[in-house]
């Protein structure tokens, strides 16, 4: 079959989007198996999958989806129940069909034929496994899907009105409605405010709302008046059963939709016919207007807000290329360069209208600067995406351990810079990783401790003043502190009698080559630590905090920049070339002092800085610019600390710490060590951004063979 | 300010982010806050993120301030965690607050 490679993209990006929505349901149904919701997103989903694959030809991804469909009808029909045990088969599938789309995405053919029998194998075993008989074994999907659901499941609607002081009694009606929630799917929740009273008769200890609720459930009509055994009595309370008006085999969804829509449908009238039976019906407005009910100016106010709320929900996307974005963020910042550079050339220009353009160049500087910001905005992305990928890891590895956990995520819609996202998701899924490995408990260890015996892990989002901070929270044993005591010591960190906060103690964890764990285990033991997790974050501005308290748990605390691409940098002159120093590593400037230099062997030096000798390393020197270094020009020295290593950089000149865009050399000429990118300064002069991981590599393997800061040598870990 | 289990903390956006349990409990809190806060003739902001229950009585409070100063003075609801989206969701509830 030839399909056109638009059609193939939209099926790529759809069924992309299906799988996903597949194993959200299935893990929100792991926690709450009852979900009614949760099931039909999953079968919508594969049933959608199913269609679109067998649009495209792509027949075995197509005939297996059919199958995993039928299991998950049986699961629709409460044949089937849910129990761990399918949900792992089911995310098991979804990952299966995620290889299949992958493999023709890739122009390979699906999959070994040997392979998929084997795999329809396994679903069919499930599909016998509650006893249905051989000729019912590849069911008729049509069929199944018209004849079976809605069939066991009742209709009750139900009129919650309360008293007025019911409060007093300790009861909400809320907890009411999410132990009804729980008995089946909620299809229609209609809160009355009519009884709401003035602002000034408002008492808020009385409660004023009612309620109309229809339910879909299997449960019988005892089953439903039984949540209301506490309050049915003293308030007015009536459940109604309307199964009837939904009548056995009507879809649901039929309820909403227009009655011309079904009449067409149904075959009973044409599209013709129906189009011109609507020309001559009149708009509600109209006959209102006409009747004398209401103003022309009230009717349009009223559609004008309807308008509005209707656009929210016309809301679209589109998919574009981080390309054509990127070069648009490239674009406002020449256009930034430009007009300072106007600036300047105004500055001196006293001629007529000076006034004027000068403010009019400013003005420009503020669009300027408000459009980069836009452009930025662009690149940004919610977190769901990232936290449902850990919410999916935190549960294989639990499971794989034997551990029983729950996952809780908050503030899915933060939104964070793509880079920031792409960057920052490694070092999180080490974190998730450790909270598993090393934070929660087994459950016999749990209730030992009379703990409940699943293990709660959670992720929140939230951002405050300008910076993205992500928490991964779990409540297990906690960090062992003496253990990391021990191991210090062990290692020479720290003197026996040295006392120590837990801050500091705490920070060890960040060094390369301390592990907790007595036994590496497969999943923690990937060669990274916890230092490279500081290191990544680190790169991209962010930083991380950790609290912990022994059998109540640990927080990993990320505090992360919103765009990756903005960077604080001290702008220092060695020698006429201008560099800048990422602020996040200086740990301090001082005056140059010749007196605290100490030379050691022909050319190193130390310098003496708070009590310790750091040592110096000349930039003109690692990076091979200008002349010999002299003490002659040397007016300040710059301290840094790389997380590793802390040494200075003596400098001629230290000017105004500057916010940069970072650009990458690699585009246009090749990666140089030690430089991570230049940047064009106000002034349209150009300026080198240094890479001080780089900076360091070079210093301490050309000089001090490793052995400055009593430390191995050790190889830089990036990305 | 804060209460029981119940805090209200303001970021540099001005944006007034609730903490903790919104219930019965804190209601004389919320209405302070609310009384100080909307007759100041101000529009505020409240972030709801980091707030993991809250109940009928003060989902009532919030919609009669709402209805007795909006149009004219905005009480905007600028974020809820899932927890907060459940409840508004489950009681019909979310249309009118948020």
């Amino acid at each position: 079959m030839i399909v056109d490679d638009e059609t193939l993209q939209i099926f790529f990006s759809e069924t992309e989007e299906l799988l996903k929505l597949a194993e959200e349901s299935l893990l929100s149904l792991e926690s709450s198996p009852q979900s009614v919701s949760d099931i039909e997103q999953l079968f919508r989903s594969v049933h959608t999958l199913k269609s679109g694959a067998g649009m495209v030809g792509y027949n075995r991804i197509s005939d297996y989806a059919h199958l995993v469909e039928s299991l998950l009808e049986r699961l629709r029909s409460g044949k089937l129940a849910v129990t761990n045990n399918l949900i792992t088969f089911l995310l098991d599938s979804i990952d299966f069909m995620r290889f299949m789309v992958d493999r023709v995405s890739k122009s390979e053919d699906e999959v070994d034929p040997e392979v998929l029998d084997k795999r329809k194998d396994q679903v069919r075993r499930y599909l016998g496994v509650d006893g249905i008989s051989s000729s019912e074994k590849e069911p008729d999907p049509v069929k199944a899907a018209t004849q079976e659901p809605a069939k066991e499941f009742s209709f009750y609607k139900i009129h919650l009105k309360f008293r007025r002081e019911l409060f007093y009694s300790g009861q909400d009606p809320l907890l009411i409605l999410l132990s009804l929630s729980e008995l089946g799917e909620f299809v229609q929740v209609v809160p009355d405010l009519s009884e709401f009273p003035d602002f000034e008769n408002f008492s808020m200890y009385d409660l004023y709302i009612s309620w109309q609720i229809i339910i879909k459930t299997e449960q019988s009509y005892e089953d439903i008046e039984d949540v209301f055994m506490f309050v049915i009595d003293d308030n007015d309370i009536w459940i109604e059963d309307i199964t009837n008006q939904y009548r056995e085999g009507i879809d649901i969804d039929l309820a909403e939709k227009k009655l011309g829509q079904v009449l067409v449908e149904k075959g009973k009238i044409t599209e013709e016919v129906l189009t011109d039976a609507l020309k001559k019906q009149k708009r509600l407005g109209d006959i209102l207007v006409e009747d004398g009910r209401i103003h022309t100016e009230d009717l349009e106010k009223a559609v004008a807000v309807q308008e509005e709320r209707r656009t929210v929900y016309r809301k679209t996307t589109i998919r574009v290329d981080v390309e054509k974005i990127d070069s648009l963020v490239n674009l406002g910042e020449e256009m930034g360069i430009g007009l300072a550079k106007v600036k300047t050339l105004f500055e001196k220009y006293t001629g007529p209208g000076q006034m004027e353009i000068s403010e009019e160049v400013e003005n420009l500087f503020k669009v300027n600067q408000d459009f980069q910001e836009r452009v930025q905005r662009v690149r940004m992305f919610s977190l769901e995406g990232t936290f449902h990928r850990f919410q999916r890891m935190a549960r294989d590895l639990a499971l794989q351990q034997n551990k029983q956990i729950k996952v809780i995520s908050a503030g899915l819609d933060t939104e964070l810079d793509k880079e920031v996202i792409e960057y920052s998701t490694d070092p999180l899924k080490h974190l998730v990783r450790n909270c598993i490995d090393h934070g929660i408990e087994s459950p016999k260890e749990r209730e030992a401790k009379g703990k409940p015996p699943t293990g709660i892990i959670k992720f929140e989002a939230y951002q405050r003043g300008g910076k993205i901070f992500i928490e991964i929270c779990d409540d297990g044993k906690g960090i062992d502190l003496k253990g990391i005591h021990r191991k210090a010591l062990e290692r020479g960190w720290i003197e026996p009698e040295q006392a120590l906060t837990e801050e500091a103690l705490l920070d060890f964890i960040f060094k390369p080559g301390l592990s907790t764990s007595s036994k590496v285990s497969e999943i923690s033991g990937r060669g990274v630590g916890m230092d490279v997790v500081r290191t990544q974050l680190n790169q991209i501005g962010g930083t991380i905090d950790i609290h912990t308290e022994k059998d109540k748990g640990t927080t990993f605390i990320l505090c992360l920049p919103l765009i990756s691409a903005f960077m604080e940098a001290l702008h220092v002159l060695v020698q006429d070339t201008s560099f800048l120093v990422p602020l996040q590593t200086v740990v301090g400037t001082e005056k140059f002092d010749k007196r605290l230099v100490k030379g050691i062997g022909a050319q190193e030096r130390l310098y003496r800085f708070r009590g310790d000798y750091i040592p110096l390393a000349d930039m003109t020197k690692i990076l091979h610019i200008g002349m010999p270094p002299t003490n002659g020009n040397t007016t300040a020295v710059v301290i840094v600390d790389t997380g590793k290593k802390v040494f200075g950089m003596p400098v001629d000149e230290v000017l105004d710490p500057q916010q940069i865009i970072v650009k990458t050399l690699e585009t246009n000429y090749r990666s140089v060590k030690g430089i991570a990118g230049a940047t064009i300064l106000g002034d349209g002069s150009v300026s080198l951004v240094l890479d001080l991981l780089g900076v360091e590599e070079i210093f301490f393997r050309n000089s001090f063979k490793g052995d400055a800061t009593h430390e191995s040598e050790e190889k830089v870990e990036q990305g | 300010m804060s209460a029981k289990n119940f805090s209200v903390k303001q970021d540099e956006q001005g944006i007034y982010h609730f903490e903790g349990e919104l219930s019965i409990h804190a209601l004389d809190h919320l209405k302070d806050f609310l009384d100080k806060s909307l007759k100041g003739g101000q529009e505020i902001a409240i972030s709801l993120a980091k707030v993991r229950f809250i109940d009928t009585a003060a989902l009532q409070l919030l919609i009669a301030f709402k209805k007795r100063f909006e149009p004219e003075v905005k009480l905007k609801i600028s974020e809820v965690s899932s927890e907060v989206e459940n409840i508004l969701s489950l009681c019909g509830l979310k249309t009118i607050l948020v």
